[in-house]
Protein backbone atom coordinates (compact mmCIF):
# COMPACT_ATOMS: atom_id res chain seq x y z
CA UNK A 1 0.00 0.00 0.00
CA UNK A 2 1.03 3.41 -0.57
CA UNK A 3 2.52 5.93 2.09
CA UNK A 4 -0.21 7.80 3.85
CA UNK A 5 0.65 11.28 4.98
CA UNK A 6 -0.95 12.99 6.77
CA UNK A 7 -4.42 14.92 5.82
CA UNK A 8 -3.54 13.50 2.46
CA UNK A 9 -6.25 12.53 0.11
CA UNK A 10 -6.32 8.88 -1.15
CA UNK A 11 -7.55 8.10 -4.46
CA UNK A 12 -9.54 4.73 -3.57
CA UNK A 13 -12.84 3.35 -5.12
CA UNK A 14 -14.45 2.46 -1.31
CA UNK A 15 -17.88 3.20 0.20
CA UNK A 16 -16.25 5.53 2.50
CA UNK A 17 -14.83 7.82 -0.61
CA UNK A 18 -18.47 7.52 -2.27
CA UNK A 19 -20.01 8.30 1.04
CA UNK A 20 -22.16 11.52 0.60
CA UNK A 21 -19.97 14.28 2.34
CA UNK A 22 -23.43 15.73 3.10
CA UNK A 23 -24.14 13.01 5.57
CA UNK A 24 -19.96 12.38 6.49
CA UNK A 25 -19.59 16.19 7.86
CA UNK A 26 -22.56 16.31 10.33
CA UNK A 27 -20.90 12.08 11.08
CA UNK A 28 -17.62 13.53 12.13
CA UNK A 29 -19.10 16.70 13.67
CA UNK A 30 -20.99 14.19 15.95
CA UNK A 31 -17.79 11.98 16.49
CA UNK A 32 -15.17 15.55 17.43
CA UNK A 33 -18.68 15.61 20.47
CA UNK A 34 -18.30 12.15 21.34
CA UNK A 35 -14.66 12.54 21.77
CA UNK A 36 -14.83 14.88 23.83
CA UNK A 37 -17.97 14.66 26.02
CA UNK A 38 -17.68 10.58 26.89
CA UNK A 39 -15.55 8.42 28.65
CA UNK A 40 -13.66 5.17 27.99
CA UNK A 41 -16.53 3.12 26.47
CA UNK A 42 -17.20 6.24 24.11
CA UNK A 43 -13.47 6.29 23.27
CA UNK A 44 -13.55 2.32 22.97
CA UNK A 45 -16.44 2.83 20.46
CA UNK A 46 -15.14 5.51 18.41
CA UNK A 47 -11.70 3.57 18.43
CA UNK A 48 -13.86 0.87 16.85
CA UNK A 49 -15.42 3.00 14.00
CA UNK A 50 -11.74 4.77 13.09
CA UNK A 51 -10.59 1.06 12.78
CA UNK A 52 -13.48 -0.11 10.74
CA UNK A 53 -13.50 3.00 8.33
CA UNK A 54 -9.83 2.50 8.26
CA UNK A 55 -10.26 -1.15 6.57
CA UNK A 56 -13.30 -0.03 4.58
CA UNK A 57 -11.54 3.04 3.13
CA UNK A 58 -8.76 0.50 2.26
CA UNK A 59 -6.03 2.31 4.65
CA UNK A 60 -4.12 0.39 6.67
CA UNK A 61 -3.99 0.83 10.66
CA UNK A 62 -0.24 1.18 10.27
CA UNK A 63 -0.08 3.64 7.68
CA UNK A 64 -2.82 5.71 9.21
CA UNK A 65 -0.78 5.23 13.06
CA UNK A 66 2.23 6.57 10.89
CA UNK A 67 0.63 9.98 10.11
CA UNK A 68 0.71 10.40 14.26
CA UNK A 69 4.17 10.26 14.05
CA UNK A 70 4.66 14.46 13.61
CA UNK A 71 2.39 15.30 16.14
CA UNK A 72 3.64 12.28 18.68
CA UNK A 73 5.59 14.75 21.02
CA UNK A 74 2.58 17.24 21.16
CA UNK A 75 0.84 13.76 22.66
CA UNK A 76 3.55 12.76 24.99
CA UNK A 77 3.77 16.50 26.38
CA UNK A 78 -0.42 16.19 27.03
CA UNK A 79 0.12 12.47 28.62
CA UNK A 80 3.24 13.72 30.61
CA UNK A 81 1.58 17.24 31.71
CA UNK A 82 -1.35 14.99 33.07
CA UNK A 83 0.82 12.15 34.51
CA UNK A 84 2.83 14.66 36.43
CA UNK A 85 0.47 17.23 37.85
CA UNK A 86 -2.73 15.54 38.57
CA UNK A 87 -2.91 14.56 42.48
CA UNK A 88 -3.79 11.42 43.64
CA UNK A 89 -2.14 8.17 44.45
CA UNK A 90 2.05 7.83 44.12
CA UNK A 91 2.76 4.99 41.62
CA UNK A 92 6.77 5.21 42.22
CA UNK A 93 8.44 6.46 45.44
CA UNK A 94 10.07 9.55 45.14
CA UNK A 95 8.54 10.79 41.54
CA UNK A 96 4.97 12.93 41.28
CA UNK A 97 3.86 10.36 38.81
CA UNK A 98 0.00 9.52 40.16
CA UNK A 99 -2.15 6.55 39.08
CA UNK A 100 -5.10 9.08 38.45
CA UNK A 101 -2.49 11.19 36.21
CA UNK A 102 -1.74 8.06 34.37
CA UNK A 103 -5.44 7.36 33.65
CA UNK A 104 -6.47 11.40 32.40
CA UNK A 105 -3.18 11.70 30.72
CA UNK A 106 -4.06 8.20 29.41
CA UNK A 107 -7.02 9.04 28.10
CA UNK A 108 -5.96 12.79 26.84
CA UNK A 109 -3.52 11.01 24.89
CA UNK A 110 -5.92 8.78 23.47
CA UNK A 111 -8.26 11.84 22.12
CA UNK A 112 -5.79 13.93 20.85
CA UNK A 113 -4.65 10.68 18.64
CA UNK A 114 -8.04 10.03 17.99
CA UNK A 115 -8.93 13.46 16.70
CA UNK A 116 -5.93 13.33 14.63
CA UNK A 117 -7.13 9.69 12.95
CA UNK A 118 -10.45 10.97 12.46
CA UNK A 119 -8.92 14.01 10.43
CA UNK A 120 -7.10 11.71 8.55
CA UNK A 121 -9.40 8.92 8.01
CA UNK A 122 -11.86 12.13 6.65
CA UNK A 123 -9.45 13.75 4.52
CA UNK A 124 -8.04 10.81 3.32
CA UNK A 125 -11.50 9.70 2.35
CA UNK A 126 -13.12 12.80 1.13
CA UNK A 127 -11.89 15.07 -1.81
CA UNK A 128 -11.59 18.94 -1.30
CA UNK A 129 -13.66 19.22 -4.68
CA UNK A 130 -16.81 17.32 -2.70
CA UNK A 131 -16.14 18.90 0.63
CA UNK A 132 -16.74 22.15 -0.71
CA UNK A 133 -19.81 21.06 -2.63
CA UNK A 134 -21.39 19.71 0.73
CA UNK A 135 -20.23 22.97 2.80
CA UNK A 136 -21.94 25.16 -0.39
CA UNK A 137 -25.23 22.98 -0.15
CA UNK A 138 -24.96 23.46 3.78
CA UNK A 139 -24.81 27.23 3.48
CA UNK A 140 -27.00 28.27 0.56
CA UNK A 141 -29.91 28.99 2.98
CA UNK A 142 -27.90 31.58 4.39
CA UNK A 143 -26.60 33.82 1.02
CA UNK A 144 -25.64 36.19 3.69
CA UNK A 145 -22.36 33.38 4.71
CA UNK A 146 -21.17 33.80 1.28
CA UNK A 147 -20.79 29.89 1.11
CA UNK A 148 -18.69 29.73 -1.71
CA UNK A 149 -15.85 31.70 -0.01
CA UNK A 150 -16.15 29.78 3.29
CA UNK A 151 -15.73 26.58 1.27
CA UNK A 152 -13.18 27.51 -0.34
CA UNK A 153 -11.38 28.77 2.49
CA UNK A 154 -11.57 25.77 4.11
CA UNK A 155 -10.35 23.23 1.19
CA UNK A 156 -7.63 25.78 1.00
CA UNK A 157 -6.82 25.25 4.61
CA UNK A 158 -7.09 21.35 4.80
CA UNK A 159 -4.83 21.54 0.97
CA UNK A 160 -2.06 23.44 3.07
CA UNK A 161 -1.86 21.39 6.04
CA UNK A 162 0.10 18.23 4.16
CA UNK A 163 1.93 20.68 2.35
CA UNK A 164 3.45 22.34 5.56
CA UNK A 165 4.22 18.48 6.78
CA UNK A 166 5.79 17.76 3.43
CA UNK A 167 8.18 20.90 3.71
CA UNK A 168 8.85 20.09 7.24
CA UNK A 169 9.94 16.64 6.36
CA UNK A 170 12.27 18.30 3.87
CA UNK A 171 13.42 20.98 5.71
CA UNK A 172 14.25 18.35 8.71
CA UNK A 173 16.18 16.39 6.53
CA UNK A 174 18.27 18.76 5.08
CA UNK A 175 19.12 20.01 8.87
CA UNK A 176 19.66 16.49 9.56
CA UNK A 177 22.01 16.12 6.44
CA UNK A 178 23.77 18.82 8.35
CA UNK A 179 24.00 16.79 11.49
CA UNK A 180 21.53 19.09 13.29
CA UNK A 181 20.65 16.37 16.03
CA UNK A 182 24.33 17.22 17.39
CA UNK A 183 23.40 20.66 18.42
CA UNK A 184 22.68 20.30 22.20
CA UNK A 185 20.22 23.19 22.42
CA UNK A 186 16.58 22.64 21.74
CA UNK A 187 15.77 26.21 20.91
CA UNK A 188 18.52 26.62 18.24
CA UNK A 189 17.05 23.47 16.24
CA UNK A 190 13.98 24.43 16.72
CA UNK A 191 14.72 27.72 15.00
CA UNK A 192 16.49 26.35 12.28
CA UNK A 193 13.33 24.58 11.57
CA UNK A 194 10.84 27.10 12.43
CA UNK A 195 12.34 30.17 10.22
CA UNK A 196 13.23 27.93 6.94
CA UNK A 197 9.10 26.01 7.30
CA UNK A 198 7.61 29.67 7.63
CA UNK A 199 9.03 31.60 5.05
CA UNK A 200 8.80 28.35 2.63
CA UNK A 201 4.99 27.93 3.80
CA UNK A 202 4.36 31.58 3.04
CA UNK A 203 6.08 31.69 -0.13
CA UNK A 204 3.68 28.38 -1.29
CA UNK A 205 0.56 30.30 -0.42
CA UNK A 206 1.91 32.57 -2.63
CA UNK A 207 2.76 30.26 -5.53
CA UNK A 208 -0.85 28.32 -5.16
CA UNK A 209 -2.36 32.50 -4.84
CA UNK A 210 -0.96 33.39 -8.77
CA UNK A 211 -2.08 30.23 -9.67
CA UNK A 212 -5.28 30.28 -8.91
CA UNK A 213 -5.32 33.67 -9.99
CA UNK A 214 -4.15 32.71 -13.35
CA UNK A 215 -6.62 30.27 -14.01
CA UNK A 216 -9.63 32.73 -13.24
CA UNK A 217 -10.30 31.82 -9.69
CA UNK A 218 -13.82 32.43 -8.52
CA UNK A 219 -15.87 31.99 -5.00
CA UNK A 220 -18.77 31.25 -6.93
CA UNK A 221 -17.46 27.95 -9.06
CA UNK A 222 -19.16 25.07 -10.31
CA UNK A 223 -19.77 22.69 -7.59
CA UNK A 224 -19.73 19.18 -8.22
CA UNK A 225 -23.40 17.15 -7.93
CA UNK A 226 -23.95 15.12 -5.21
CA UNK A 227 -26.34 11.75 -4.55
CA UNK A 228 -26.76 10.50 -1.52
CA UNK A 229 -27.74 6.77 -1.34
CA UNK A 230 -30.18 4.82 0.18
CA UNK A 231 -27.26 2.74 2.07
CA UNK A 232 -26.06 6.72 3.26
CA UNK A 233 -29.05 7.03 4.96
CA UNK A 234 -28.92 3.65 6.76
CA UNK A 235 -25.15 4.32 7.92
CA UNK A 236 -25.91 8.35 9.20
CA UNK A 237 -29.14 6.19 10.79
CA UNK A 238 -27.30 3.56 12.90
CA UNK A 239 -23.86 4.98 13.51
CA UNK A 240 -25.59 8.95 14.43
CA UNK A 241 -27.50 6.79 16.59
CA UNK A 242 -24.88 4.67 18.19
CA UNK A 243 -22.47 7.98 18.69
CA UNK A 244 -25.67 9.76 20.57
CA UNK A 245 -26.10 6.64 22.33
CA UNK A 246 -22.95 6.62 23.86
CA UNK A 247 -23.24 10.54 24.23
CA UNK A 248 -25.87 10.24 26.63
CA UNK A 249 -25.36 6.73 28.62
CA UNK A 250 -21.57 6.93 28.73
CA UNK A 251 -21.11 10.93 29.46
CA UNK A 252 -17.18 12.16 29.89
CA UNK B 1 -2.52 43.73 -35.48
CA UNK B 2 -0.52 42.01 -33.43
CA UNK B 3 -2.65 39.66 -31.10
CA UNK B 4 0.21 40.78 -27.60
CA UNK B 5 1.16 44.33 -27.14
CA UNK B 6 3.79 45.24 -24.50
CA UNK B 7 3.94 49.07 -24.96
CA UNK B 8 6.54 50.48 -22.73
CA UNK B 9 5.83 48.46 -19.83
CA UNK B 10 8.09 49.05 -16.16
CA UNK B 11 7.55 47.48 -13.34
CA UNK B 12 8.88 48.43 -9.76
CA UNK B 13 8.82 46.25 -7.16
CA UNK B 14 7.91 47.94 -3.81
CA UNK B 15 11.57 47.57 -2.17
CA UNK B 16 12.53 50.05 -5.44
CA UNK B 17 13.87 46.82 -7.26
CA UNK B 18 13.67 47.43 -10.89
CA UNK B 19 12.23 44.54 -12.59
CA UNK B 20 11.21 45.81 -16.24
CA UNK B 21 12.39 49.22 -18.14
CA UNK B 22 10.46 50.05 -20.55
CA UNK B 23 9.74 46.75 -22.68
CA UNK B 24 8.13 46.77 -26.05
CA UNK B 25 7.19 44.11 -27.58
CA UNK B 26 4.32 42.42 -30.16
CA UNK B 27 3.85 38.89 -30.59
CA UNK B 28 2.01 38.21 -33.67
CA UNK B 29 -0.73 34.80 -33.85
CA UNK B 30 0.54 31.78 -34.38
CA UNK B 31 4.31 32.22 -33.37
CA UNK B 32 6.51 30.09 -31.49
CA UNK B 33 8.93 32.56 -29.52
CA UNK B 34 11.66 32.10 -27.09
CA UNK B 35 12.37 34.87 -25.00
CA UNK B 36 16.05 34.23 -23.14
CA UNK B 37 17.73 35.61 -20.23
CA UNK B 38 20.25 34.93 -17.64
CA UNK B 39 18.63 34.72 -14.26
CA UNK B 40 17.02 38.08 -13.13
CA UNK B 41 16.70 39.28 -16.46
CA UNK B 42 12.88 39.94 -15.69
CA UNK B 43 11.66 37.58 -18.03
CA UNK B 44 9.44 35.58 -15.93
CA UNK B 45 7.98 39.33 -14.10
CA UNK B 46 6.98 40.08 -18.21
CA UNK B 47 5.07 36.78 -17.88
CA UNK B 48 3.23 37.52 -15.40
CA UNK B 49 2.53 40.62 -16.80
CA UNK B 50 1.16 39.35 -19.85
CA UNK B 51 -1.55 37.18 -17.48
CA UNK B 52 -2.45 40.27 -15.51
CA UNK B 53 -1.24 38.69 -12.44
CA UNK B 54 1.34 41.94 -11.56
CA UNK B 55 0.60 45.66 -12.76
CA UNK B 56 2.99 47.60 -14.81
CA UNK B 57 4.61 50.59 -12.87
CA UNK B 58 4.20 52.30 -16.62
CA UNK B 59 2.93 51.42 -19.85
CA UNK B 60 0.58 48.69 -20.50
CA UNK B 61 -0.30 45.62 -22.67
CA UNK B 62 -2.92 45.10 -25.60
CA UNK B 63 -4.55 41.55 -25.81
CA UNK B 64 -6.42 41.93 -29.48
CA UNK B 65 -5.91 45.61 -29.41
CA UNK B 66 -7.43 45.96 -25.96
CA UNK B 67 -5.97 46.55 -22.54
CA UNK B 68 -5.94 43.70 -20.77
CA UNK B 69 -7.19 45.44 -17.23
CA UNK B 70 -10.40 45.67 -19.40
CA UNK B 71 -11.15 42.01 -18.77
CA UNK B 72 -8.84 40.56 -16.98
CA UNK B 73 -11.15 36.71 -16.66
CA UNK B 74 -11.12 37.12 -20.47
CA UNK B 75 -7.48 37.70 -20.48
CA UNK B 76 -6.55 34.86 -18.27
CA UNK B 77 -8.59 32.80 -20.33
CA UNK B 78 -7.04 33.78 -23.83
CA UNK B 79 -3.69 33.63 -21.76
CA UNK B 80 -2.88 30.49 -20.43
CA UNK B 81 0.95 30.24 -17.57
CA UNK B 82 2.27 27.13 -17.23
CA UNK B 83 4.90 27.97 -14.54
CA UNK B 84 8.17 26.53 -13.72
CA UNK B 85 7.42 25.19 -10.65
CA UNK B 86 4.58 22.44 -11.61
CA UNK B 87 3.76 21.75 -7.68
CA UNK B 88 2.75 25.50 -7.10
CA UNK B 89 0.54 25.63 -9.87
CA UNK B 90 -1.03 22.33 -8.67
CA UNK B 91 -4.39 22.87 -6.68
CA UNK B 92 -6.58 19.26 -7.16
CA UNK B 93 -6.15 16.59 -5.30
CA UNK B 94 -6.79 14.34 -8.26
CA UNK B 95 -5.52 14.71 -11.95
CA UNK B 96 -8.99 14.87 -13.09
CA UNK B 97 -10.06 17.45 -10.10
CA UNK B 98 -6.78 19.68 -10.91
CA UNK B 99 -7.89 19.87 -14.75
CA UNK B 100 -11.32 20.87 -13.90
CA UNK B 101 -10.12 23.87 -11.39
CA UNK B 102 -10.31 26.19 -14.73
CA UNK B 103 -13.39 25.49 -15.64
CA UNK B 104 -15.15 25.06 -12.58
CA UNK B 105 -13.80 28.82 -12.06
CA UNK B 106 -15.85 29.92 -15.12
CA UNK B 107 -18.89 28.31 -13.93
CA UNK B 108 -19.21 26.00 -16.72
CA UNK B 109 -22.04 23.65 -16.66
CA UNK B 110 -20.83 20.01 -14.97
CA UNK B 111 -21.16 18.31 -18.63
CA UNK B 112 -19.19 20.75 -20.17
CA UNK B 113 -16.28 20.92 -17.94
CA UNK B 114 -16.84 17.48 -17.71
CA UNK B 115 -16.20 17.19 -21.73
CA UNK B 116 -13.67 19.77 -21.47
CA UNK B 117 -11.67 17.94 -18.80
CA UNK B 118 -11.64 14.45 -20.85
CA UNK B 119 -10.65 16.36 -23.70
CA UNK B 120 -7.47 17.93 -22.42
CA UNK B 121 -6.30 14.80 -20.80
CA UNK B 122 -5.86 12.94 -24.00
CA UNK B 123 -4.31 16.01 -25.67
CA UNK B 124 -1.60 15.46 -22.91
CA UNK B 125 -2.08 11.54 -22.49
CA UNK B 126 -3.01 11.89 -19.28
CA UNK B 127 -6.49 10.12 -19.60
CA UNK B 128 -4.94 6.98 -17.75
CA UNK B 129 -4.11 8.48 -14.98
CA UNK B 130 -7.30 10.82 -13.98
CA UNK B 131 -7.75 9.53 -10.73
CA UNK B 132 -4.09 9.52 -9.62
CA UNK B 133 -2.98 12.52 -6.91
CA UNK B 134 -0.97 15.20 -8.47
CA UNK B 135 2.00 15.44 -6.30
CA UNK B 136 3.24 11.37 -7.46
CA UNK B 137 3.25 11.76 -11.34
CA UNK B 138 6.98 12.40 -12.37
CA UNK B 139 8.52 15.52 -13.34
CA UNK B 140 7.47 15.25 -17.11
CA UNK B 141 3.76 14.34 -16.18
CA UNK B 142 3.33 16.90 -13.81
CA UNK B 143 4.31 19.85 -16.43
CA UNK B 144 1.93 17.54 -18.86
CA UNK B 145 -0.73 17.97 -16.23
CA UNK B 146 0.17 21.60 -15.78
CA UNK B 147 -0.09 22.36 -19.64
CA UNK B 148 -3.88 20.30 -19.39
CA UNK B 149 -4.84 22.73 -16.82
CA UNK B 150 -4.43 25.67 -19.08
CA UNK B 151 -5.58 23.80 -22.30
CA UNK B 152 -8.67 23.23 -20.63
CA UNK B 153 -9.85 27.23 -20.54
CA UNK B 154 -9.22 26.65 -24.56
CA UNK B 155 -6.58 29.65 -24.68
CA UNK B 156 -5.01 31.13 -28.19
CA UNK B 157 -1.82 32.21 -26.42
CA UNK B 158 0.24 29.19 -23.63
CA UNK B 159 3.27 30.75 -22.16
CA UNK B 160 5.99 28.39 -20.21
CA UNK B 161 8.38 29.56 -17.94
CA UNK B 162 11.81 27.66 -17.66
CA UNK B 163 9.75 24.04 -19.34
CA UNK B 164 12.44 22.12 -18.84
CA UNK B 165 14.20 23.02 -16.15
CA UNK B 166 14.20 19.87 -13.33
CA UNK B 167 14.04 17.17 -16.05
CA UNK B 168 15.94 14.22 -17.20
CA UNK B 169 15.91 13.58 -20.70
CA UNK B 170 12.52 11.54 -21.58
CA UNK B 171 11.27 14.43 -19.55
CA UNK B 172 12.05 17.46 -21.47
CA UNK B 173 11.07 15.34 -25.33
CA UNK B 174 8.05 14.59 -23.44
CA UNK B 175 7.26 18.35 -22.82
CA UNK B 176 9.10 19.80 -26.02
CA UNK B 177 7.04 17.47 -28.48
CA UNK B 178 3.95 19.13 -26.31
CA UNK B 179 4.82 22.22 -26.77
CA UNK B 180 5.49 22.05 -30.91
CA UNK B 181 2.39 19.90 -31.12
CA UNK B 182 0.33 22.70 -29.31
CA UNK B 183 2.21 25.17 -32.20
CA UNK B 184 1.07 23.10 -34.80
CA UNK B 185 -2.27 23.26 -33.80
CA UNK B 186 -2.59 26.61 -33.92
CA UNK B 187 -1.38 28.18 -30.58
CA UNK B 188 0.70 30.77 -29.65
CA UNK B 189 3.33 29.80 -27.76
CA UNK B 190 6.15 31.52 -25.49
CA UNK B 191 8.84 29.72 -24.38
CA UNK B 192 10.55 31.23 -21.22
CA UNK B 193 13.95 29.63 -21.05
CA UNK B 194 18.09 30.09 -20.63
CA UNK B 195 18.46 26.66 -22.17
CA UNK B 196 17.55 27.47 -25.28
CA UNK B 197 19.57 24.64 -27.10
CA UNK B 198 16.62 22.44 -26.07
CA UNK B 199 14.16 24.12 -28.45
CA UNK B 200 15.93 27.24 -30.37
CA UNK B 201 15.54 25.03 -33.42
CA UNK B 202 11.99 25.40 -33.36
CA UNK B 203 11.17 28.63 -32.43
CA UNK B 204 10.09 31.52 -34.97
CA UNK B 205 11.76 34.17 -33.06
CA UNK B 206 14.45 34.97 -30.43
CA UNK B 207 13.81 38.00 -27.46
CA UNK B 208 16.57 38.40 -25.52
CA UNK B 209 16.16 39.73 -22.14
CA UNK B 210 19.31 41.98 -19.77
CA UNK B 211 18.82 43.97 -16.98
CA UNK B 212 14.68 43.99 -17.33
CA UNK B 213 15.22 45.58 -21.42
CA UNK B 214 14.68 43.58 -24.62
CA UNK B 215 18.23 44.05 -25.91
CA UNK B 216 17.85 41.68 -29.13
CA UNK B 217 14.66 40.67 -31.06
CA UNK B 218 14.90 38.79 -34.50
CA UNK B 219 15.37 35.34 -36.20
CA UNK B 220 17.25 33.41 -33.97
CA UNK B 221 19.79 33.06 -36.34
CA UNK B 222 20.60 36.84 -36.35
CA UNK B 223 21.40 36.79 -33.07
CA UNK B 224 23.29 33.87 -32.28
CA UNK B 225 26.04 35.87 -31.86
CA UNK B 226 25.23 37.97 -28.81
CA UNK B 227 23.80 35.39 -26.72
CA UNK B 228 26.80 35.31 -23.99
CA UNK B 229 27.25 38.75 -24.15
CA UNK B 230 24.16 38.27 -22.27
CA UNK B 231 24.46 35.51 -19.63
CA UNK B 232 23.28 32.96 -22.15
CA UNK B 233 25.17 29.92 -23.33
CA UNK B 234 25.76 29.68 -27.26
CA UNK B 235 24.24 25.98 -29.00
CA UNK B 236 26.90 24.24 -29.92
CA UNK B 237 26.25 24.17 -34.10
CA UNK B 238 25.87 20.88 -35.41
CA UNK B 239 26.42 21.35 -39.13
CA UNK B 240 22.78 22.02 -39.60
CA UNK B 241 22.79 25.66 -38.17
CA UNK B 242 19.76 26.90 -36.02
CA UNK B 243 17.68 23.94 -37.32
CA UNK B 244 19.52 21.66 -35.62
CA UNK B 245 19.42 23.45 -32.33
CA UNK B 246 17.04 21.17 -31.05
CA UNK B 247 16.99 17.58 -28.35
CA UNK B 248 14.48 16.52 -30.72
CA UNK B 249 17.19 15.26 -33.67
Amino acid sequence: MAEIALFHYQTRETALHRYDPRHKLPLLILMVALLFHTGAWGLLFLSALLAAGGAIGRLSLGDLFRGLLPLGLLILAGFLAEALTVPGAKVIAGLPVTREGLVKGGLLAWRLAAVVLLGTLFTATTSIRDLRSAIVWYLRPFPALHGGRIATMIGLTISLIPLVFDTQGEISDALRSRCIERSGRFVRRAGALAAPLIIKTFTRADEMVQAMEARCYSDERTVARLRARSSDWMVTILVGGAAVGFLVLFPG
Amino acid sequence: MSLIEVQGVSHRFADGTIALQGVTLAIADGELVLLAGRNGSGKTVLMKHLNGLLRATEGRILLEGRPIEEDLPGARRKIGLVFQDPDAQLIGQTVREEVAFGPENLRLPAEEVARRVEAALSAVELSKLADHVPRRLSGGEKRRLAVAGVLVMEPRVIIFDEPFSGLDYPGVLQVLREILRLHTEGHTIVVITHEIEKILGHATRLVIMDGGCVVGDGRPADLLDRLEAHGIRRPAANGQGVAGMTWLR
